[in-house]
């Protein structure tokens, strides 16, 4: 059973609570099926992120909108990628808020990467706000034909 | 939704039921001295996919954004185009509303009418 503090209705924090349990959700199932697994070092969800398995390999894509690029300090290990940055408040005085939905602040995010990727190839581009880092597999991993000879 | 936390808006939001092939970009609303801006993020959105309208006083953004046709394997976000919309009142000079798009960011400046600017009142001694 779950029992919460009545804090009045805060649809924001209701909306981070589902999203905390989809990811939740999602960190279960990849423990089973699936190669790549969010290091729990950093509890974010910013950038969000789509991963797509591609023709040769796989495509991770993150929102990082309003962020140079050149700010942005992607690193790659035998075993990580990680993707650090900094988006930062509009600055000026004299401000009145009506609505504050974009947040900002530091933020930092590892991905634990399987073995079947070639880190040498791995790419990122950036296109408007969108992130698209490439990660091909390695040659070896990737599946041949073999021709059935007749003897 | 919540409400505004003022009670005099300049800028309110129209949240219509809307298809669901679109997705709502997150936004900031915020009035400075001359001028009330809204800053709609909008990833991977080019500067010429953005569409913004405004009819019968109702300010509509939108974005197309490219869809990967890839097999997803995890999904925090939704690849959809953005959309959406807002009720401007008669405090905002609609002629001269302006946007600039930055990296997937669009902000908005809807200047205040010229008769609700604040004016200072020069007391003429006699």
């Amino acid at each position: 059973m779950t029992f919460f503090t009545w804090r009045g209705w805060e649809p924001f924090r209701e909306v981070s609570r589902l999203q905390n349990e989809i990811n939740q959700l999602f960190d279960a199932q990849l423990r089973g099926q699936w190669p790549f697994r969010q290091l729990k070092v950093f509890q974010q969800d910013f950038p969000a992120m789509n991963l797509y398995e591609t023709k040769d390999g796989y495509e991770l894509h993150a929102e990082v909108p309003g962020i140079d690029p050149k700010d942005l300090e992607l690193s790659i290990t035998a075993t990580t990628i990680t993707l650090k940055g900094e988006r930062k408040a509009p600055a000026g005085e004299g401000k009145k808020f009506l609505r504050q939905e974009r947040t900002f602040g530091h933020f930092a995010r590892a991905i634990t990467l399987p073995d079947e990727i070639d880190n040498a190839k791995v790419e990122a581009h950036y296109d408007n706000g969108l992130l698209k880092i490439h990660m091909p597999k390695r040659e070896e991993m990737k599946p041949k034909q073999i021709q059935v000879k007749v003897d | 939704m919540s409400e505004l936390p003022e009670k005099k808006q300049t800028a309110e939001l129209a949240e219509k039921k809307q298809d669901s092939a679109y997705v709502l970009p997150y936004i900031d609303i915020y009035e400075e001295k001359d001028s009330l801006y809204i800053i709609a993020d909008m990833p991977g959105v080019a500067r010429e996919d953005i569409k913004i309208d405004l009819k019968d006083d109702i300010l509509t953004i939108q974005g197309k954004v490219a869809k990967p046709t890839d097999k997803m394997l995890m999904q925090e976000y939704r690849p959809a185009d953005y959309y959406r919309s807002f009720t401007l009142t008669e405090e905002i000079d609609q002629e001269k509303i302006s946007a600039k798009v930055d990296n997937g960011v669009l902000t908005l400046e809807l200047p205040k009418a010229e008769k609700l600017k604040a004016r200072k009142i020069e007391i003429k001694t006699g």
